[in-house]
This record gives structure tokens, C-alpha cells and sequence, in this order.
């Protein structure tokens, strides 16, 4: 069954649903949009400026699209053409597109103005977009406490500006500017060997996820069909990472809160983890294990059995890590009703993963979509329900307990076939085009675009959910107190790589 | 005449000889064993004897402190001054003490309170000037953590009639005071917990290091510093020991010197351990409200019951 349902007898209703979007976009903005494509179970249209507020208007209004989620603009340079970005989803309808809008301006400067103009008008349709404006706020006469990068353990990559009443904030901004350290084009015309190395850094905390995403966005321009073994250790891969990534977000919560031996025992199993992801991989942080077309190698089977027997250990480990941390009345105290967010705002920033969830929205893509191959796995998506501190702690928890239950399932029932050697990426010859692809990893939904000529990249602009969380982070800051700022900001898990985009 | 008042001062530098001596050895031993527990939990690695958990340990964070160039404050001096000057009032035997004056209990409360007070101030002192920023709040949150330790202080001296503490020993020479004082012990005993944990003889404090711990860094006046916080360590603990725990006595067959040695030890292993497994307690909100929600109600409740108890014995002679 599973056999069939992968070599595509069976198409899945989301891409149905998909293809029924994809129909309603031209009937209803003929005019207005130049092109639709469908790109690996997103939407991508291009359009010209002068119809962009027409559209939004038309995707947010219209039932049949209600698009209420702005995630991302971003300006860049495509084939000589400065052109913007714009990432939208709609979690009632469960499905996201990106707009890619043609500017009018051929020079540097006149694209900036142009975007500097156009952002006001996208900030009346949606607010979220606030957050990419100019922000003239983010002066020290403006707001009377300022963290600079350096006083958090872990958060280098952002300044806090604070504006507050004794100890209450008021008013929240954070400032990326210091992480802004990648010129515009660094990935530009790069060949995609040297990509495929180098793209795990946009996520030091799980590598292995921004190299999963940029191997399925290739593969599905290239036609390529990957074999169901490989695919299960990608997946195998994957949730080892989350597992990591998870606990050390558990470490740095302890950290902040001052919890000495669930600080120390955490990253001991976290240990435990990166040494099976080190036996599989060759590497703890950055694996450089995925390629396009299959994988690096092929492990033995003794390894599977291995992994499995380790299953129970760190299943125990972690929920002596648990009853650690939260059996804690004093941590418990602190977590908390600090940081609340109700589902409307988490909405509203676009933020995804388990911040998202952990405010009551079921929205994951590993069960939303039709990724890899999740739907034959059996786990459940972990959920809260107040959105505070205490609830993205124990969301966590219950991500890593469904995570040990997939690596479970897959060790125990793990298709014995022939890997292939992965694609010579040397010898592609494509013709100019466009690829969006999207992988649920620890901190949200990490999402690339990529544009390819033959074997070089054109361009990749990383969509990561980290920027989301920032914007997020101002949202729920007011109200709370000074002190619970490091807290607050250390329960969202933003990611330093994803920023440096 | 000459000749006693040298027999005197023979005694008393032989006293002061003594207590230094028993202070910096306790200073050596504690300060060893607070390492080696966060070492022990963290797995550092080193040198075996200048590693963390080593014997060498602590003369190499000495020489750490002396390496480094810092200017001495006043404050300091009086910290240093204050953190000796309170172990002249307490008693280690009925002959080793230093001032032998009838309310040394008193005192020694006293002393210990300016000593707290001079930390704190010492702390907000710095190179640029004196930082007052939530200088308030910090006194609120260390010194509203006394009332169970003063409120314990007064059942007790109630039960014992007096304000000595080398009669409130001898007091318990048939039943240690933990016995007419259960409760009021516990509360001693996590007021002191809840100031070492203010304090942060193992981790940074926010309540004394928040402002200018970049400022001050390391040097004599650091060292001074660690030295007067491990003084206020050392006097609540011996406080607890002589007040509910019998001090000195001898137990059975077993010397009473070894007795508050092991007792003071296994009160500092106790809280060694308290430390470990409990976060960080410098929230202000939370500290202030399991403080006066919790701990003084009880600790007030407590003293009522035995100011009852007083007037119902001594003064109606009923029970």
C-alpha cells in the first residue's frame, strides 16, 4: 500500500485543494497577475507593482483565498530586475503562496525608494508588515532601556529596545542590525556544490534541516524520484535533529532560569543524541549528509538496531529531564502566565512551529502537507492552549516524546533497498527556473526560494521562521516585566543563523 | 599589675589566634567543598590540583584575586573590618570568645546586619560613583527575609530566658532547642538558605553584582568581598548550630568540639545541596511573595504560639 501510495497512484487532497486555489487565482485575478505556477505544493505568481494592493486586497477579502498571514518581504535582484518578495499563508485554508512583485526601477537606490513607498500601503492591508518598515523608533532618546547584543547568554544577534513604566514594558523593538552581515548577494551565482556545504549554517542548532530543504527544491526541478530508504533516513536524520535542537532549547531555558543540574544534565543528553546523529552523519552540527538525489551513505544495519536499543535511554533521560524541570513548583512559578500570546497574534506575526502551537493552532506541515513521507508514520501533533512560557516548554517535551516515536517506528520497519549514488551536479543543464520548498524544522516552517540556470544558483533567499519570532517577541513583551525579558525571548528559540539572511 | 594585664593579653591574642585560625581553615575546607560540588555537577576538567574540584583550588583563586590591580575602597575596609569583627561576639566553647558580654546574641544580630548592609552598599559603590538604581529594592528583598530569622531568634530567647548564647547552650544540656522549636528552626534554616542564595557565594548575584560586576572585576577588593561572604555563611550557620542544635555539648561518649564540627558541616552540606537543586531566587515578585505570603506568617504564628505558651508557664504557672 505504502509502495503504491508513494510511486503517486494516490494524490493527496491537499494537492487537490491546491490545484482548486491555483483555478480561483486565475478566474478571479486575471488581469492583474502575469503568471501562476505550482511549485512543489506552493503558489508562486508574478506581478507587476501597480497591481500588488489590488491583489492583497482581493487574497485577503475574498472567502475563497483568506489569506490573513503575512510571513516575509524581501527585496532582491532576479535576472537583472530588482523585484520584492512577499510571503503570504492562510492557516484556515492551509496552504501559502509567495508573490514575487516586477519593481519599476533598474538602479539600486531607485528600487529602495520604491520599496520604502510601496511598504506603508502593505502595512494598511496587512500589519504585520510594520515590522520591515524603516524604524525610526530604535534610538536610545526614544526608549530608556536598551540590551545590547552582548548582555544575553546566546541572543548576539539582536539589540532590545525597551520603552517602560518602572518595570513594565511598554513598548518592545528588536534590532537586528548587528547580525546584518551578509552583503545581499553572497549566495548569488554560486555553484550549487558549494551551496549544498555551506547552507547548514543558517541553522547551528539543526543542520541537517536547511540542507533537507535546498535537496528538495533541486530534486523536484530536476524530476528526480528519491527511493523510500532514503527517504525514511532522512526523516530518521531529521527528528534526531529536532530531538537536539529541542533539548538544547530545554538547556538555555535552564540556563536563564538559574537551574543548575537540569542545565548540565540536558546538554549531557543532548551528548547522547549528536553522537548517534555523529555515528550516522560524520558530523555533530553541521552534517553535510543530504545530497541531491539521495544521501551521503548508507548505513549499516546494525546501526538501526543500535539507534533503536538507545531509544529507551534517552525516552528515560528525558523525562527524568522533565520531572526535573517542571515537578519544580518555584520553575513552574516563573514560567508561568509570563509571556502570553493568544492565538490571534501568533497568527497575525506568522509565526509557525511549536510557538505557534503552542497557542492552539494545529498547523504542521509534516502533517498539513505532503511532506517527504511523514503520512505513513503514526505520531500526533503536539498542541497547547494559553500560549505562555511554561506551554512552549512543555510543547517541546512533547514534540521530542513524538520524535522518539517516529524514530522508532522507522528503526524497526526500515526498507532494505539499493542507494543509488547521488546526482553529478556537475553535469545539470537546466533552463532558468524558480523552485519553493518547505521543511517543518524545530523553530517553525523553514522555507527557501531558489532560483537555478544549470548548475549554478541564481539566487537563495532563506525564509526562516526566526524573523517571524522576532516580531512576535514585541508583540508579547508588553506588559511584562523587565526582569522575564531574557525568559520570554529564550522560550520563542530564535535561531541566530536564520537572521544573518 | 603589669604581669596580669600581660597574662590577659596572652589569653586574649591566644583567643583571637584561635578563631583565625578556625576561620581561615573552615574558609579553605568550605571553599574547597563548594567547588568540588560544581564541578562535580558540571564535569570540568583541569589540573588534579588546580582544578576546580582540587585541593589547590582555593590559593589559586587567592593569587587569581592578587594578580589583578583594583583600588580598595572604604567600603571594603569596613566590610573586611566587620566580617572579623563579628566573630568577636560569637562563642566557639564556653572559654573561646573574644568579648565576653552578657547579650552577645544581640550583638552578634546586630553586627551581622550592619555586616549585610555594608555588603550591600559596598556593592552599589563603584568606580563611576554610587549606583542607587533599585538600591531600595534590593535592601527590601535581603533584609525582609530577616523577619523569620529575627522572629525565630525572639521565640527562642523566650524559651530560654536569656539573651547569652553560651547559657542558651548550657540551657541544652538534657534537650536541644529543635525540640521546643521545630518549626522555628525549619524557618532559620531557609532564611539562611534563601541569603546565601541572595548572597551568591557560588553563582553571580543579581543583588550585588547586577550594577558593576564589569566594573569592580577581580582584585583585593573582590577577594575581600568573597572572604566577608563566606563570613556570613559561616555565622548564620554557627548561629543555627549553637542556637537549636546544643553548640558544644558532648553527646554520649562523643567530644563536643567534634560535635559542632560535624553538626556545623552537615549543615553546610545540606545547604550545598538545597543550592543545586533549586533555580536562581533573585525574582523580586516571587521572593517578596513567598516571603510575606508564606514564611513570616508562619514564622509570626509561630512566636505567638510561643509567647502563649511563656505566659501560660511562667506567669499562671499552668503547665
Amino acid at each position: 500500500m505504502a509502495k503504491e501510495l508513494y510511486d503517486g497512484i494516490y494524490s493527496s487532497h491537499k494537492l487537490v485543494f491546491i490545484e482548486r486555489i491555483e483555478k480561483n487565482i486565475d478566474y478571479y485575478l486575471k488581469n492583474r497577475i502575469l503568471e501562476v505556477k505550482r511549485l512543489q505544493q506552493e503558489l508562486f505568481c508574478v506581478l507587476n507593482k501597480s497591481s500588488l494592493i489590488s491583489v492583497l486586497k482581493e487574497l485577503k477579502e475574498n472567502p475563497e483565498f483568506d489569506i490573513q498571514v503575512i510571513n516575509s518581504i524581501n527585496l532582491f535582484k532576479s535576472n537583472g530586475r530588482y523585484c520584492l518578495l512577499i510571503g503570504l499563508s492562510s492557516v484556515a485554508n492551509n496552504y501559502s503562496m509567495l508573490l514575487k512583485v516586477l519593481l519599476n526601477s533598474g538602479t539600486d537606490d531607485g528600487s529602495r525608494q520604491e520599496y520604502k513607498e510601496i511598504l506603508p500601503e502593505i502595512v494598511q492591508i496587512f500589519k504585520a508588515a510594520e515590522f520591515y518598515m524603516s524604524r525610526n523608533n530604535l534610538t536610545h532618546s526614544y526608549n530608556d532601556a536598551v540590551f545590547e547584543s552582548q548582555v544575553f547568554d546566546g541572543f548576539d544577534s539582536f539589540d532590545i529596545f525597551l520603552s517602560t513604566d518602572y518595570d513594565i514594558i511598554n513598548r518592545a523593538y528588536l534590532d537586528t542590525a548587528i547580525s546584518r552581515v551578509l552583503p545581499q548577494n553572497f549566495n548569488k551565482d554560486s555553484s550549487l556544490f558549494d551551496l549544498q556545504t555551506s547552507v547548514s549554517r543558517y541553522d547551528y542548532s539543526a543542520g541537517i534541516f536547511p540542507e533537507l530543504c535546498l535537496c528538495l527544491a533541486v530534486e523536484e526541478l530536476l524530476k528526480i524520484k528519491v527511493s523510500r530508504r532514503v527517504q525514511y533516513i532522512r526523516i530518521l536524520l531529521s527528528e534526531l535533529s529536532r530531538i537536539s535542537s529541542h533539548i538544547y532549547f530545554v538547556a538555555r531555558i535552564a540556563k536563564v532560569i538559574g537551574a543548575d543540574m537540569a542545565f548540565n544534565f540536558s546538554l549531557l543528553e543532548r551528548e547522547h543524541v549528536l553522537r548517534i546523529l555523529e555515528e550516522i552523519t560524520g558530523s555533530r552540527i553541521n552534517p553535510n549528509f543530504i545530497k541531491i538525489g539521495g544521501i551521503k551513505k548508507d548505513f549499516k544495519p546494525e546501526t538501526a538496531a543500535n539507534i533503536k536499543g538507545s531509544l529507551s535511554g534517552i525516552l528515560k533521560a528525558v523525562y527524568k529531564l522533565e520531572t526535573l524541570l517542571l515537578d519544580n513548583s518555584i520553575i513552574t512559578a516563573k514560567l508561568k502566565n509570563t509571556g502570553v500570546a493568544d492565538k490571534d497574534v501568533a497568527l497575525a506575526c506568522g509565526t509557525t512551529g511549536p510557538n505557534l502551537r503552542a497557542s492552539g493552532v494545529r498547523y504542521d506541515i509534516r502533517k498539513n502537507r505532503n511532506l517527504m513521507l511523514y503520512k505513513d508514520l503514526s505520531f500526533l501533533v503536539a498542541m497547547g492552549k494559553y500560549g505562555d512560557c511554561l506551554e512552549r516548554v512543555q510543547i517541546r517535551f512533547r514534540e521530542i516524546y513524538q520524535s522518539i516515536k517516529i524514530i522508532d517506528q522507522i528503526t524497526s520497519d526500515l526498507p532494505d533497498e539499493y542507494i543509488k549514488k547521488p546526482v553529478d551536479i556537475s553535469e545539470v543543464e537546466l533552463e532558468y527556473s524558480e523552485m519553493i520548498s518547505s521543511v517543518e524544522c524545530p523553530h517553525g516552517v523553514f522555507k527557501t526560494f531558489i532560483e537555478m540556470k544549470d548548475n549554478r544558483v541564481l539566487n537563495l533567499i532563506v525564509l526562516g521562521p526566526s524573523r517571524n519570532s522576532l516580531y512576535f517577541a514585541e508583540k508579547i513583551l508588553p506588559g511584562n516585566r523587565v526582569e522575564d525579558v531574557e525568559l520570554i525571548i529564550a522560550s520563542l528559540d530564535i535561531c541566530s543563523g536564520e537572521l544573518m539572511s | 599589675m603589669q604581669r596580669g594585664i600581660d597574662v590577659i593579653m596572652l589569653i586574649i591574642f591566644k583567643n583571637v589566634i584561635y578563631i583565625f585560625l578556625i576561620f581561615a581553615v573552615n574558609l579553605a575546607v568550605c571553599s574547597y567543598l563548594i567547588n568540588k560540588v560544581s564541578a562535580r555537577s558540571e564535569l570540568r576538567r583541569g589540573f588534579i590540583a588546580s582544578r576546580a574540584g582540587g585541593l589547590g583550588y582555593p590559593f589559586l583563586e587567592i593569587s587569581k584575586y592578587l594578580a589583578k590591580s583594583s583600588r580598595l575602597g572604604i567600603w571594603e575596609i569596613f566590610l573586611l573590618f566587620f566580617s572579623f569583627f563579628i566573630w568577636t561576639v560569637i562563642p566557639f566553647s564556653q572559654t573561646l570568645i573574644l568579648i565576653k558580654v552578657d547579650s552577645d546574641l544581640l550583638a552578634a544580630v546586630l553586627f551581622y546586619i550592619i555586616l549585610v548592609f555594608f555588603f550591600m552598599v559596598n556593592a552599589s559603590s563603584s568606580s563611576y560613583g554610587f549606583v542607587w538604581n533599585n538600591f531600595l529594592k534590593k535592601v527590601l528583598m535581603m533584609f525582609s527575609i530577616f523577619i523569620p530569622m529575627l522572629f525565630s531568634i525572639a521565640s527562642l530567647v523566650l524559651i530560654n530566658r536569656t539573651l547569652n548564647l553560651r547559657e542558651i547552650v548550657g540551657f541544652q544540656y538534657q534537650y536541644w532547642n529543635i525540640i521546643y522549636q521545630p518549626l522555628g528552626f525549619i524557618l532559620m534554616l531557609t532564611s539562611a538558605f534563601v541569603q546565601f542564595k541572595l548572597t551568591g557565594l557560588v553563582r553571580k548575584s543579581t543583588i550585588l553584582l547586577s550594577e558593576n560586576s564589569e566594573k569592580e572585576g577581580a582584585g583585593f577588593g573582590r577577594l575581600i568581598t568573597r572572604v566577608s561572604n563566606y563570613s556570613t555563611l559561616f555565622f548564620l550557620l554557627v548561629i543555627i548550630v549553637i542556637l537549636y542544635l546544643a553548640g558544644w555539648q558532648n553527646l554520649y561518649f562523643i567530644n563536643g568540639n567534634i560535635m559542632f564540627v560535624l553538626k556545623f558541616y552537615i549543615l553546610f552540606f545540606l545547604i550545598l545541596l538545597l543550592d543545586k537543586a533549586t533555580p536562581r531566587l533573585d525574582d523580586y515578585n516571587y521572593l517578596i511573595s513567598i516571603n510575606w505570603k508564606f514564611i513570616v506568617p508562619i514564622s509570626a504564628v509561630n512566636f505567638i504560639l510561643t509567647i502563649v505558651f511563656f505566659i501560660l508557664r511562667n506567669i499562671y504557672n499552668l503547665i
